[in-house]
């Protein structure tokens, strides 16, 4: 199919869908239409959408036998393909087993008339080991013949090599990688425990459970609706549930009140300020350029936007398309080019005596690594210099993309917080801003391959284009002679549109698994980052299918796709899991519990200001400048730069608004990435330095003060009451009475130590900058602030459960 | 049987009569202790955990995963001197007077037989390059070194050269995770994981694997240090390194907020111990024992962390051997002093990064910045540990993720010059725990390109260092998705001559 086909016909189904933002996918294609009249003119979605219902149903592939995709590619590309792979520069005897065409070809003396007939001819002979040549080297009992060399790592073991041969033996059935196939109709299985079943995503998880070699699993009970409440909460929202509303939640009885707290908290504005701060991660957002001189920059009205695009559930086709095209699309609006700053959000080095254009070059580097990662989930950086060695990736794959993004009005020097080109940008406080965005030069730079990526090397030209691997019916028709044709839409218009397009088959998977993630802690794909030869196989490939299939005829509806999700039996089981069960799934790869982790450090901040009363809810606005130990800026600057920290409001606010200086990421929101570059993957340690932070930053000294408080305040009379109260307020939950025991112990001891020492209990109350309470408190609060600490700490506080 | 050894979540009780729960600090763990162990319905968890609390005395024998304590151990810790970005061995240690007549020839085919160099040089001529540094014979080993490193020349019958490293890897990151994990993407465990997750540690009141970066303030290029190069990857989480800082605090937040005395503190601790016991008991996940050892570790860092690093309290001598540079918290030379701090404190693995090796260009000039900022620091630090007598039982490495061509980058005419990467041939040097000192090992071919004699992969030099720890490399392992793991894979074999 001519590449210019799919996307008018993905243009039209755009225009038809309706619901979403009228208007502007017209004019996205009519300035596809007027470049590309010719191919679009008489192109209609209707072939794409019958070609797609006829397309066969996969069914869940019988466990037991030999998958090419599972089972042989991971061999092949762990043993072989660094030298018989895609990277034709290490390639040796001219074989490569990465592709169908090299894998089931002649041998290379194939042709040789003197050869001896009683060796293979061929690489693979399906059905056929003895006449296989791959099987003939690898099995061989010479050390000289055999694959891999003696002197390679990756020696093949007993159970590979009876792989190899029982694939063979089958036939040698071939299937692409899975990832970059076609997204295709999935048929919901028969879970045998219908009953257990909520929706469509619990009989895929049930199905798989059922099917354990070691004795079928089923789901675990559900949560009780305390936990599902918080759990609720705290992932659509990043913040704990208040009383009142975990009391009305395991008050209400009636069928639709989970749902009903679903749709409350999705609607809620805390929505967009939690699921931002992935994104923000995933598109390297900071406050500052990073390297030495690290000036500060404006890019907070982007993030603002983020957060606006989630609580306004912004589908996602859009959410990608504005992010990489905005600019360009006809009469776009200041908020369509806004969100390209996506793309400006990389390092910048305003070094002296720096070659510019080399800067420059780097900053193109950058958006194709955060453009392939944050949207593809694939490491297509990896063939900057040379061929990709794992996946199909040429390195003129990776500077026809780079190309996209090589004609930026930009000249990769100065020394300025914000670089040209600028959008003038009115806050809501009625400021005159700046932002970086993209815009394209008049005329397009021409674009070469950088040898062995050397920005000064240049190599043959290249124009823009998409890896020949993804939507390869695509790019079948897109080869040289009708290359002047796609010229004239080569700019990231198209790639906008070919990224959303409904035959790119990495984009809907690599979103749903993101959002998967933000749920589950894992992805379905645990290597969010890499959905390539190298990366993990899904852990439910069909599931994964079925949902990006949904998601995509939903409409790209984000919040849909979440509700779906929570609305699972699945997501709603408990945590709680047998010593057998965690013996057999230590990871929780086949779902039979509710996973449990630790909330991100932001999370636990804001969590903590939540329940002392201290978090101040302003949404959106230039970042903040929280507590934080003296000396890390001026350490990381020799000096230069200091850290002030703000006053009043901006002590409180929600984490995802602290300010983020690129070279000294806030050191008390642990375990985040550096935001040097592109980030899709959990990080999740469990260090003593975590511990020290919640239990010594000012953030957590002063709301355990003001915590207790208000449990003082508000908790009722007697100490035993009030603790139930702080409990509940942290934990969504009643304390046992061991637990009353033990923190209402602790209390009298610290009130009579704090009693003896004044100045300790002065020193504990008045923690922070908020007002100091009257002395004749100190005492008590002081006391109450050393059991509050404790609640705040607990592994169920620290917890998702 | 030990927990340490065993999968997640599958806590032993065996030992527990032999467990030492005495504690010279806090008023109360003997509480928590029958707290614990009063609970007994509770399950075995709660048994572990107490264990866990008390740590385990350095005194009691670590009777591990399998694999450990089959061979006799020559060290008990490790110190490793990782120089990332990768040090020029042709300039270094790897003499090739040779070169000199054929500079600026290109390098042969048959020589070459198609290493790929990376990112710059690809467009060029590969003209061989000789070292422009003045190489002489040191000790009475006779090693070969440059002018560039004249301290570590001193050492020389100390230290064990290795000419003959290779790796597969040609790109700093897949490289250094390489050369960390044995595996090129990451996320999996690291060789100072695999260590304490092996042998326990001698130190409980320091984290068993100690990880310290430092970098130049003149440096040219960084090359970037992920937080995964020293992650436990699939072991359990305690056995991750804990990176100390390189400011003016080594480890933020360290002190307890005004007005909560160490006392408080303890208290605080007991119960958060309790409560998170009763917790774990419901849930069942193993995670939430690491989660209390690790804020009991916190606490026992209060104390040992500001008494590690007290520098100030190193006579004038220490600073004249690691030199004046070393005053600077965060450089080198006080990581160093710190590495043998460590070491003193029996702490089982200790790993310094220092970055910027990485001279594509400018290397006349930045390469002698760079062995100015080191070559003194790692010197000083083997001959501080053998007058301490703790040489014997240290095993210190140096070296980086790979090598540097011997083929020049740029216009070799010209001071600007460097070198691209080269994975075929590289030098480290061992010293002490069992190595056989003043030895040169391993022989490069006349270019200083490709091994000649004698070759060690990554995997043999992890199999090495495991095995003068007393671990058998191919018993190892950690079951994990289904696959027994281990540091060096499938492959890996001990380098029999290196021992002593």
């Amino acid at each position: 199919m001519y590449r210019g086909a799919a996307l008018g016909g993905m243009l039209a189904r755009m225009r038809r869908k309706g619901g979403h933002s009228p208007g502007f996918y017209d004019a996205a294609a009519a300035a596809l239409c007027s470049a590309l009249a010719h191919a679009i003119a008489s192109t209609s979605a209707l072939p794409l959408l019958s070609s797609l219902a006829a397309a066969p149903v996969i069914a869940a592939g019988p466990p037991g036998t030999i998958d090419f995709d599972r089972d042989i590619r991971p061999i092949l590309s762990d043993s072989c393909f660094a030298c018989h792979g895609p990277d034709a520069g290490t390639r040796k005897a001219r074989l490569r087993l990465d592709t169908r065409e090299g894998l089931f070809g002649p041998t290379r003396d194939a042709a040789d008339e003197n050869r001896d007939p009683f060796f293979p001819s061929r690489v693979v002979a399906p059905g056929d080991v003895a006449m296989s040549e791959l099987a003939r080297r690898v099995m061989s009992e010479d050390e000289d013949e055999r694959m891999p060399p003696a002197e390679w790592a990756r020696q093949l073991t007993a159970e590979e090599l009876a792989k190899l041969r029982e694939w063979i033996d089958d036939g040698a059935p071939w299937s692409g990688h899975w990832a970059y196939e076609p997204v295709k109709p999935v048929a919901v299985p028969d879970a045998r425990d219908g009953a257990a079943c909520r929706n469509e995503i619990d009989r895929f998880v049930l199905t798989r459970l059922e099917r354990e070699k070691d004795g079928p699993l089923g789901l675990s009970e559900e949560a009780d609706r305390a936990t599902l409440i918080r759990r609720l909460s705290l992932d659509l929202t990043g913040l704990p549930p208040s009383r009142e509303e975990v009391a009305a939640f395991e008050n209400d009885s009636t069928p639709d009140a989970y749902e009903r707290a679903v749709d409350r908290l999705l609607a809620s504005a805390r929505f967009g300020e939690h699921f931002a701060g992935a994104w923000l991660d995933a598109a390297r957002y900071a406050d500052s350029n990073g390297f030495q001189i690290d000036p500060d920059r404006t890019a907070w009205p982007w993030r603002d936007w983020v957060i606006q695009a989630f609580n306004s559930n912004m589908p996602y086709d859009r959410f990608v398309f504005d992010q990489v095209a905005g600019d360009l699309v006809p009469g776009a609006g200041a908020a369509q080019i806004l969100a390209t700053a996506f793309n400006r959000n990389h390092p910048i080095n305003g070094e002296g005596g720096r070659d510019v254009e080399e800067s420059r070059i780097d900053y193109v580097h950058d958006r194709v690594d955060a453009t392939s990662t944050a949207f593809l989930g694939i490491t297509l950086s990896c063939a900057q210099c040379h061929d990709h060695k794992y996946d199909p990736f040429t390195q003129r794959d990776y500077y026809r993309f780079f190309a996209f993004f090589n004609s930026i009005d930009e000249t990769g020097g100065g020394e300025q917080g914000d670089m040209p080109p600028l959008l003038d940008w009115k806050a809501a406080d009625g400021r005159d801003l700046k932002v970086m965005v993209m815009r394209d030069r008049a005329e397009p730079r021409r674009t070469h391959m950088l040898l062995r990526g050397a920005w000064d090397q240049p190599g043959q030209e290249v124009v823009p284009g998409t890896p020949d691997a993804i939507t390869p019916e695509a790019a079948a028709a897109s080869d040289d002679a009708s290359r002047g044709a796609t010229a004239a839409l080569s700019n990231r218009l198209a790639l906008a549109a070919w990224l959303t397009s409904r035959d790119n088959p990495l984009t809907p998977r690599v979103a749903v698994n993101r959002l998967w993630q933000h749920l589950f802690g894992h992805g379905l794909v645990r290597t969010p980052d890499n959905f390539g030869v190298q990366g993990e196989r899904p852990t439910h490939p069909e599931l994964l299918d079925w949902l990006a299939g949904r998601f995509m005829e939903s409409g790209w509806d984000v919040k849909a796709l979440l509700k779906l999700i929570v609305s699972s039996a699945t997501y709603r089981q408990t945590s709680v899991c047998s010593k057998d069960l965690l013996d057999r799934d230590p990871e929780n790869r086949l779902l039979a519990r509710s996973p449990r982790y630790r909330l991100a450090a932001g999370v636990l901040r804001d969590q903590a200001l939540f329940a002392s009363g201290l978090l101040v809810e302003t949404l959106g606005g230039p970042p903040v400048k929280p507590y934080h130990p003296a000396g890390v800026w001026e350490d990381v600057s020799f000096g230069r730069i200091k850290y002030e920290p703000g006053k009043g409001h901006d002590l409180y606010r929600r984490s995802v608004y602290t300010f983020w200086r690129r070279t000294a990421a806030p050191v008390n929101l642990f375990d985040v990435p550096q935001r040097q570059k592109c980030s899709v993957r959990v990080i999740r340690t469990n260090t003593p330095l975590q511990s020290l932070v919640l239990l010594n930053d000012v953030t957590f000294a002063e709301a355990s003060a003001a915590l207790g408080q208000r449990a003082m305040h508000e908790g009722g009379t007697d100490d035993r009451t009030r603790l139930s109260w702080a409990i509940e307020t942290v934990l969504s939950r009643r304390p046992t009475e061991h637990e009353l025991d033990v923190l209402a112990s602790r209390l009298g001891r610290l009130r009579d130590h704090y009693a003896s020492h004044p100045g300790e209990a002065r020193d504990a109350a008045c923690a922070g900058d908020r007002p100091d309470p009257a002395p004749d408190r100190f005492t008590d609060i002081a006391a109450y602030a050393g059991v509050m600490s404790i609640i705040l700490n607990l592994d169920e506080t620290l917890t998702r459960e | 049987m030990h927990l340490f050894g065993k999968r997640r979540g599958e806590f032993g009780v065996d030992g527990l009569g032999q467990c030492d729960f005495s504690r010279g600090e806090g008023e109360s763990l003997a509480m928590t202790r029958r707290q614990f162990l009063g609970r007994s319905g509770a399950g075995i968890g709660s048994a572990a955990l107490a264990m866990m609390l008390a740590g385990r005395s350095s005194a009691q024998p670590a009777v591990l995963s399998s694999g450990v304590n089959t061979i006799a151990p020559r060290a008990k810790r490790v110190i490793m001197l990782t120089q990332a970005g990768a040090p020029s061995q042709i300039d270094l240690f790897d003499h090739k007077p040779g070169l000199v007549p054929l500079r600026g020839q290109l390098i042969p085919d048959s020589v070459r037989m198609g290493q790929r160099v990376t990112t710059m040089t690809s467009g060029q001529a590969q003209k061989l390059l000789p070292s422009q540094f003045a190489f002489a014979r040191h000790g009475q080993c006779g090693a070969w070194m440059s002018e560039l490193v004249p301290h570590t020349a001193k050492i020389a019958d100390e230290i064990a050269i290795v000419k003959t490293v290779f790796t597969e890897q040609i790109n700093h990151a897949p490289a250094m995770t390489f050369f960390q994990t044995g595996h090129q993407i990451a996320g999996r465990p690291c060789l100072g994981a695999w260590t304490v997750y092996g042998l326990g540690t001698d130190n409980q009141d320091l984290p068993g694997f100690v990880v310290m970066v430092s970098k130049d303030v003149e440096r040219t290029c960084d090359q970037p240090l992920y937080e995964h190069l020293w992650s436990a990857g699939f072991l359990p989480a305690e056995h991750q390194g804990v990176k100390l800082r390189a400011g003016r605090d080594p480890v933020l937040y360290l002190p307890n907020p005004p007005g909560v005395s160490r006392e408080v503190r303890r208290g605080q601790l007991d119960d958060l111990g309790v409560l998170n016991a009763a917790h774990h008991d419901l849930t069942g996940d193993p995670e939430i024992a690491a989660r209390i050892a690790q804020y009991e570790l916190a606490f026992r860092m209060q104390v040992s962390v500001p008494d590690l690093v007290a520098l100030q309290s190193e006579p004038d001598e220490t600073f004249e051997l690691y030199g004046q540079a070393a005053r600077r918290p965060g450089s080198y030379g006080a990581n160093c002093i710190l590495a043998r701090r460590l070491a003193e404190r029996g702490v089982r693995f200790i790993q310094l990064y220092h970055v910027g090796w990485d001279q594509h260009r400018h290397l006349p000039e930045q390469l002698r910045i760079q062995c100015e900022h080191t070559d003194q620091a790692s010197a000083a630090l083997v001959l501080d540990l053998k007058r301490r007598g703790l040489l014997d039982e240290t095993l210190v490495v140096w070296g980086g993720e790979f090598g540097r061509s011997p083929v020049g980058q740029g216009d070799i005419d010209s001071p600007d010059h460097g070198r691209d990467h080269h994975p075929r041939c590289f030098t480290m040097w061992m010293a002490g725990g069992g190595v056989k000192p003043g030895l040169s090992f391993g022989q490069t071919d006349e270019f200083g390109f490709n091994i000649a004699q004698d070759g060690v992969h990554i995997h043999d030099l992890h199999a090495t260092i495991l095995h003068l720890l007393g671990v058998d490399h191919q018993r190892l392992t950690f079951l994990s998705q289904g696959r027994r793991f281990r540091l060096t894979d499938v492959s890996g074999k001990v380098v029999r001559g290196l021992l002593a």
